[in-house]
């Protein structure tokens, strides 16, 4: 077949196509749903739910992972683009973590010195660990599904971004349980969580985001 | 074809900036009811006669042929894709002269095929070159891989096919045929009336008695899984 007549083939195809963005938060928020619900069902929301999130330190927690969430869906979403691989704003993301740096050395201070193991550790570390990587593997596919419409240069960074996203979106949910409010403890314990999910989520991305 | 005489006509006379040809070529413009692309340039520069300078960079006329393409003019899209074909070409030819001209012109077609499927990823804000050279490279180290090469695609590389001469279309492909003969036979038949026999899509369709509606959608299809099949058939 000749290259011009593949060219007048082709252009005989022109309806349409919806954004990589088409139906993308209508997924993500039944992801979320799933999420939220799936917390309420099997570890309950804490008690003090309402009243936690008029604490400062506490109520970060779901201003850090949302944030977190939307700045790494915004790199997500460039990177559907074949032109966009090395010149990202990460700026966000570094003021993001600068933000849980200055809460963690906020918390070494205001803790007395004995106190920082505990507040470290805190009880529920594993159930922390092993929670959020499930719940974000609804956010985390519902991503994966949606962003194989894009044309990545860099399928193994935007899976990555895609997991930073899940896991963000799976933290959040998860703090509707969690009951350790010290940044000692999540800053550490989530992000640690997040990483899991983000590592894995390079990796199949890597794989299924090629094209 | 006297549309697509006259539109290619426009774009080059907007692109030189010479004044006289725009007004020739916008009088021709409403005498023969050229596209809506063709009619868009020459207002632009009879209004504004400094946009000349502008649209003598050759990105923007990339740009405007995919965006008149994309808001579903067949002719501006077919011009597009034959302006980017050149450079792809010499981009694969100086990497796989090796290949052979056949196996060369299987990863332009690629390459085309890739662009066609990803177009709505183009930002229509922004230029469309870079946007043609990211796939291109993307898609053409993808082939040399699959041949058991690695080879770097650097952005250099593209100035210098730009600098091509845009040839005549070399030659016949091996692949695509291969791979269209392996479509449902009904796809096959539509890709093959329609590209290389040259039949509209609205022939087409009466020919196999669907509608124009129909066989676009099944020519979407068809070319998703041609995309496939090449995949496929490379790994």
């Amino acid at each position: 077949m000749k290259t011009d007549d593949l060219i007048r083939a082709l252009s005989g195809d022109l309806a349409v196509q919806p954004p990589v963005t088409a139906g993308l938060w209508l997924r993500l928020g039944a992801a979320l749903a799933v999420c939220v619900v799936l917390v309420g069902v099997v570890l309950g929301y804490r008690g003090d739910l309402g009243a936690s999130l008029l604490m400062p330190l506490s109520a970060l927690r779901f201003v850090l992972t949302f944030a977190l969430f939307g700045v790494a869906l915004h790199l997500a979403l460039l990177l559907t683009r074949p032109e966009v691989d090395s010149r990202l704003p990460l700026g966000p993301l570094v003021a993001l973590a600068g933000v849980a740096g200055v809460a963690v050395i906020w918390a070494l201070i205001t803790t007395p010195v004995d106190g920082w193991r505990m507040a470290a550790v805190g009880k529920t570390a594993v159930g922390c660990m092993t929670s959020i990587p499930v719940l974000s593997i609804a956010p985390v596919t519902v991503l994966l599904l949606t962003l194989r419409r894009g044309a990545t240069s860099r399928p193994g960074l935007l899976g990555a971004f895609a997991g930073l996203a899940g896991g963000g979106l799976a933290a959040a949910a998860y703090a509707l349980h969690c009951t350790e409010d010290s940044p000692l403890f999540y800053v550490g314990w989530y992000g640690a969580a997040i990483a899991i999910v983000t590592v894995v989520s390079s990796v199949i991305g890597s794989r299924v985001l090629r094209w | 074809m006297p549309r697509e005489h006259s539109r290619e006509k426009a774009v080059f006379a907007c692109g030189s900036g010479a004044l006289a040809m725009h007004r020739e070529v916008a009088a021709r413009a409403d005498i023969t009811k050229t596209s809506s692309l063709a009619r868009l340039l020459c207002n632009i520069s009879i209004r504004f006669p400094d946009m000349s300078m502008w649209m003598s960079d050759q990105e923007d006329e990339w740009a405007l042929l995919l965006k008149a393409g994309l808001g579903g003019d067949p002719q501006a899209y077919a011009a597009f894709l034959r302006k980017a074909t050149p450079v792809v070409r010499r981009i694969v030819q100086s990497k796989g002269r090796y290949l052979g001209d056949a196996a060369c012109e299987d990863i332009v077609q690629d390459v085309l095929l890739a662009v066609h499927l990803k177009r709505h990823t183009w930002d229509s804000q922004g230029p469309a070159r870079p946007w043609v050279y990211a796939i291109t490279r993307h898609k053409v180290v993808d082939a040399f891989r699959a041949r058991g090469r690695r080879i770097d695609v650097p952005l250099e590389d593209f100035s210098d096919a730009l600098a091509a001469e845009p040839g005549p279309d070399p030659t016949q492909a091996s692949d695509m045929l291969k791979m269209i003969s392996l479509l449902d036979g009904r796809s096959a038949e539509m890709v093959r009336r329609i590209g290389i026999e040259g039949y509209s899509v609205a022939e087409t369709g009466a020919h196999l008695q669907m509608t124009e509606g129909a066989v676009r959608v099944a020519l979407h299809r068809a070319f998703k899984r041609l995309a496939a099949l090449r995949e496929r058939h490379l790994e």
